[in-house]
């Protein structure tokens, strides 16, 4: 490793200080300070939308504090873009890849600095550069391949080979592991602590135990945007790691069914994806509603959005109230009454820059019109009623776009509602939302499985939220079902730990 | 865990790679397919003469593919380039009739002219925030609005062109006219920038994945701004060297040509969402539509055939290119991976 870096005794490589960061009305940070030493492994944890990504936007200058500082060997410095982070010694993997698919490794590796003879590119420095780069880390990879013919893993290697350069300061990797496999990965911890050895300092952003517990000299944990703990690693047992991220302060109360549920309503078996989901079966009855936990990127969200169609090629079979459909399309899904509600909600949820009125009466337009005319009263008195129903806020005929984030998922809602659905998947309800009007979409949900008698499916981050309103808990693992818990039996606890396959004591409350 | 066996490794893997290195053989294929089938039709196809015939009527197109290429590398779209030729071929005909002393300046004045409005219309897609092809069809109109203004419904006769601008169209160096060789010259030259200069490299990174570029520290903006101005350059060029070859020339020049043009440069290969194919390529494209042409010229077949064959050739090689666009994408996906089975 050439990356040979000089730390002054006593003062920390990076010092997060006071780091406040809001959109719009949700904070992503407030006040994080914490200090990372010369060359250690740091791993930073926390659930998702702990503020992990935002942090690492705040270091690498992709996004811009609010409040606070950062220091760099104890000098203040605030990056307007990754590239200055970058000149600094300051570099990070992004879990999106940053990649040119079109062109070879090693243009990919050396653009923005090219290597130059006069004017003119140096092809023959290019490659033998990327060459020596991707030897140093024990890649082995052509540097004329194009990133497009690479696995997830390899171009994963390409990034990381990007961002270490001689007297690099600070290397973030966030969730580096999450598409490798176990001889990878490995090849990776050895890279990273050669990069140790070298005096770099590593943040590792994870929610692998057995990596953590392998890799990490001290942990930081965040939660809800906090600061919450930084302590040794040999200090902070994985119990108290888990603790430490799940203990969110909002009381969310549970409201005990009285209903009987009813038959199953929707029914999967063997649903496979390939490279994202495997095995995957299970029931959701009338009046229930079942929650789907698990870590961004664990294929929760792809698994509902199989259900709904959005994945043709996915193989097994579901039956929606006992009778078999190929998932090909979300249109044959929609015509058997199931309905999703994904978690972008302003990019794929609602047409923002139409009325209240015809986004709900969108899904509806056939039923709503006459001889093939539309026939506006007919949609104004179905929008009337749905915006009474789910007390919208705003008059029906007002765009969708002045609405608050709350009343714009109740239109998105009420747009299916309208067509009385059979199964609703929902991917996170209320992300983004106020805690008021989670409450209220709550009620709404219970109302819609219980007296309505709806099969609901939801994907959910927020662990009190699940508590509050699922009758039955799925954990999804890196693609599979790694637990399904009853909801008497569930706690943030243990679904955090089957989540990251971390070991909680029986019992834990 | 285990590790993943070799098929799963391979649908795990892009194969958009291997696709985007067939591209061009495919379009080679199809000149061959078009040569063996104009032949089999009306042997009189096949020869030196009708080879000629086609590369010149290639030669301007190529070199204004070679123009567009840049633009469309960044997934872009300049329809103002015919436009750009006609305003500059008309003005600097003018200028030069009117004012002799200046007839050794045509070119650079030409160049300079259209690189002016090529700067334009970076600045409007950039700057502005208009996309490519709404900003372009305005420009469109625009400068061949200027154009028309500028030559009050007069023409500039050949005659008074310079004279070596005269003959310069019938001029043959080793047999073949010298707008061919000036072709080759345009794009081998226009391909050596590409491949050489950290711009072309640029060009093909912005083109490929925007937001990579902008974590990368590239400068989206004066990427693309040079990319038009290049485009505008050439295209003043090409003009000239279309007027002298028409000879009497009136604000109409070129007008409509756009679609030619764009039509050479997406059957070349040239991904029409950017980041990939050659200027070589659009030449190429530039050589088969010309085949086309002359092919169907001989055969007697009507007008309209033609389009509709250029039509088709046109949405097949969008077609093909979609599918590997697609392939190609799988690499910039947000990685998802599923645990092995113990």
């Amino acid at each position: 490793m050439t990356a040979e870096v000089t730390a002054s005794a006593g003062v920390p490589r990076l010092s997060v200080q006071g780091i406040s960061k809001s959109f719009e009305a949700i904070h992503a940070l407030r006040d994080v300070s914490f200090d990372l030493a010369p060359g250690e492994i740091h791993a930073l944890v926390g659930e998702n939308g702990a503020g992990k990504s935002t942090l690492v936007g705040v270091i690498t200058g992709l996004l811009q504090a609010d409040h606070g500082h950062v220091l760099l060997n104890g000098t203040d410095v605030r990056f307007h873009n990754p590239l200055e982070a970058r000149t600094k010694g300051v570099a990070a993997v992004f879990q999106d890849p940053n990649l040119f698919p079109h062109l070879s490794i090693a243009e990919n590796i050396v653009t923005g600095a090219y290597p130059r003879k006069g004017p003119l590119l140096d092809l023959a420095a290019m490659r033998g550069l990327a060459r020596t780069k991707l030897e140093q880390l024990g890649f082995d990879l052509d540097p004329d391949r194009l990133v497009a013919e690479l696995t997830v893993a390899e171009a994963q290697f390409v990034e990381i080979a990007r961002a270490v350069e001689p007297g690099l300061q600070l290397l973030i990797l966030d969730e580096p592991t999450s598409a490798l496999t176990p001889s990878e990965a490995g090849r990776l911890y050895t890279m990273v602590e050669a990069l140790k050895a070298a005096g770099t300092t590593v943040v590792w952003i994870s929610h692998r135990m057995d990596e953590i517990r392998r890799l990490a000299d001290t942990i930081t944990v965040l939660r809800d945007g906090q600061h919450v703990v930084t302590a040794p690693a040999s200090e902070l047992g994985d119990d108290d790691m888990i603790k430490a991220m799940v203990g969110r302060s909002v009381a969310l109360q549970r409201v005990p069914r009285t209903e009987e549920l009813g038959p199953v309503r929707l029914r999967v078996r063997d649903l496979n994806l390939a490279g994202t989901f495997a095995d995957i079966s299970f029931d959701v009855a009338e009046g229930e509603i079942v929650a789907i936990a698990g870590l961004v990127g664990s294929g929760r969200s792809e698994i509902q959005q199989a259900v709904f169609g959005l994945s043709p090629e996915v193989t097994g079979t579901i039956e929606v109230d006992g009778e078999a459909v190929r998932p090909d399309s979300p249109a044959v899904m929609a015509r058997k009454g199931v309905v999703y509600l994904p978690e972008d909600r302003d990019a794929e949820g609602i047409i923002s820059s139409m009325s209240i009125t015809a986004n709900i009466a969108l899904p509806s337009i056939r039923s709503l019109s006459k001889a093939g005319f539309m026939a506006p009263r007919k949609e104004r008195a179905l929008a009337a009623g749905q915006r009474e129903a789910l007390s919208i806020k705003g008059e029906i005929s007002a765009l969708v776009s002045s609405l608050s984030g709350g009343n714009r998922q109740k239109v998105a809602l009420a747009r299916w509602l309208a067509t009385n659905p059979r199964v609703l998947l929902l991917d996170e309800p209320t992300h983004g939302i106020d805690v008021g009007t989670k409450v209220q979409v709550h009620d709404m949900m219970r109302r819609l499985a219980r007296q309505q008698r709806m099969a609901i499916l939801m994907v959910s981050s927020d662990l009190p939220e699940v508590l509050a309103v699922s009758d039955r808990v799925l954990v999804i693992r890196r693609g599979r079902l790694a637990a399904t818990i009853d909801i008497e039996d569930a706690t943030q606890e243990n679904i955090m730990a089957a989540a990251t396959a971390g070991r909680v004591e029986e019992g834990t409350k | 865990m285990s590790e993943p066996s070799v098929l799963e490794r391979l649908r795990l893997s892009g194969s958009g790679g291997a696709a985007l290195r067939v591209r061009f053989i495919g379009v080679l294929a199809f000149q061959v397919l078009l040569i063996v089938v104009f032949t089999a039709l009306n042997p009189r196809f096949i020869g030196w003469d009708n080879a000629q015939s086609i590369l010149f009527t290639a030669a301007i197109l190529a070199m204004a593919a070679a123009g567009q290429t840049l633009v469309v590398l960044t997934g872009n779209l300049d329809l103002s380039v015919g436009s750009i030729m006609g305003l500059c071929a008309y003005v600097v005909f003018d200028v030069t009739s009117q004012a002799p002393w200046l007839a050794g300046l045509t070119v650079p004045f030409a160049v300079a002219l259209g690189a002016v409005l090529g700067l334009a219309n970076g600045l409007l897609v950039t700057y502005l925030k208009i996309p490519s092809m709404v900003a372009t069809l305005g420009t469109l109109s625009v400068y061949r609005g200027l154009v028309s203004f500028y030559a009050n419904a007069m023409e500039v006769t050949s005659g008074e062109l310079p004279q070596w601008m005269r003959t310069l169209a019938t001029v043959r160096w080793l047999g073949l006219s010298s707008y061919v060789w000036i072709a080759v010259l345009v794009v081998v030259l226009v391909g050596l920038a590409l491949s050489l200069l950290p711009w072309g490299r640029k060009l093909y990174a912005l083109g490929s994945n925007a937001r990579a570029a902008y974590y990368y520290g590239l400068n989206e903006n004066g990427i693309l701004v040079g990319a038009y101005v290049a485009a505008g350059g050439i295209a003043g060029f090409v003009g000239l060297l279309l007027g002298a070859q028409v000879g009497n020339i009136n604000s109409l020049l070129a007008s409509g040509i756009e679609m030619q043009v764009l039509a050479a440069v997406v059957i070349g290969g040239v991904s029409i969402w950017g980041g990939s194919g050659s200027v070589y390529g659009a030449a190429l494209g530039a050589i088969v539509l010309a085949t086309i042409n002359n092919g169907l010229v001989l055969l007697g077949v009507q007008e309209f055939y033609r389009l509709l064959i250029q039509g088709l050739a046109i949405v097949a090689a969008v077609a093909v290119d979609a599918l590997v666009q697609k392939r190609v994408l799988t690499a910039t996906r947000r990685r998802v991976i599923l645990e092995v089975a113990a």
